[in-house]
């Protein structure tokens, strides 16, 4: 295949569409009215909406007040990993450990995510209590997070 | 309804005919972000993030700069954030290899043009990744990609290049292109 093909082939393959998860407009429309509500219309990023500042303490308090959900999900660690303990910052996260068990927090926006867990460090699936979802060739499970109303 | 239109509408508070932006530019945003991040969950996550900053952001939008270029800048900012904050996870996760794993459960449909390049890609330099969506998926002339990335035309024109000779070596490896 010359350059100009190979070319051809790699443009048409990048700009073949891609399939959408149902409602995914929708979930930003629904963000889109959440911010309305919450008064951010098309308002300047204030400094203490940076992503600096959201990683820090003080920005994950803060996250915490105005009503963000906390998603405390618990990963049972590689058989290699053995008994040893371990703790870490993780992007706007924070996790740490129980005993065997790995634990993450991560303080998440309104809106719809889509997860699955990791058993024995080899499989990965659907959260077992929820009905699955599809995404690309694979199922999995489906979070949606809303304000707390009180 | 030009673009304009529609902003001037949201910026009086119709905040529906914000609706008809996200319609117009999801799928165009959407083939930029997976091809960029890799896969679909992580692209809407940055598509949700980036529409949201631009409804947000409205207000700062100059008329000089076309909306659809203006978002894309926004796409991508979002993209690489994600691609960042997934590189921590990995770093932290370094016994746990998804691509390893065993799926307990596989959806029945997929939908497949050309999978050896959707994989290969994960494998470029960012930037060239980057630079090769920008010029493909979107069709953007590189002074556009150069006022998207930050980056200068010739360094947009030499990383689509090593891309491409990338993606063509990576390729030969599992099948004779």
């Amino acid at each position: 295949m010359s350059d100009l093909d190979f070319e051809r082939r790699v443009a048409a393959a990048l700009h073949a569409p891609v399939a959408a998860s149902d409602g995914a407009r929708e979930r930003i429309m629904h963000r889109v009215r959440e911010s309305v509500r919450a008064g951010n219309l098309h308002r300047r990023p204030t400094p203490l909406a940076t992503r600096s500042t959201r990683h820090s303490i003080v920005g994950l308090a803060m996250a915490a007040s105005i009503g963000s959900v906390a998603m405390l999900s618990t990963i049972a660690p590689h058989p290699a990993a053995g008994r040893g303990t371990r703790s870490a910052a993780l992007g706007d996260s924070v996790m740490g450990t129980l005993r065997d068990t790995l634990r993450l927090m991560r303080f998440m926006q309104e809106g719809e995510r889509r997860y699955a867990f990791v058993a024995d460090g080899a499989r990965w699936g659907p959260d077992p209590v929820t009905n699955p979802v599809r995404s690309d060739d694979r199922l999995g499970s489906l979070l949606r997070v809303a304000r707390d109303s009180n | 309804m030009s673009d304009l239109a529609i902003i001037t509408r949201v910026l009086n508070g119709d905040v529906e005919a914000y609706a008809r932006l996200v319609d117009r530019h999801y799928d165009r945003c959407a083939r930029i972000a997976q091809r960029i991040v890799g896969n679909r969950e992580d692209a809407e996550e940055a598509l949700q993030d980036a529409f949201l900053r631009a409804f947000n952001a409205l207000g700062d939008y100059e008329e000089r700069e076309r909306f659809s270029a203006w978002l894309t800048r926004i796409v991508v900012n979002q993209c690489r954030t994600v691609l960042a904050r997934t590189r921590r996870r990995e770093a932290v996760f370094l016994d746990v290899d998804p691509g390893a794993m065993s799926f307990v459960a596989i959806a029945p449909e997929a939908d497949h043009g050309w999978p050896e390049l959707e994989k290969l890609l994960a494998q470029l330099p960012d930037a060239q990744r980057e630079a090769l969506v920008l010029r493909y998926a979107d069709d953007l002339t590189y002074e556009e990609m150069a006022r998207i990335t930050g980056a200068g035309e010739s360094a947009l024109k030499m990383r689509v290049q090593r891309a491409f000779a990338r993606l063509r070596a990576l390729l030969s490896e599992v099948a004779h292109v």
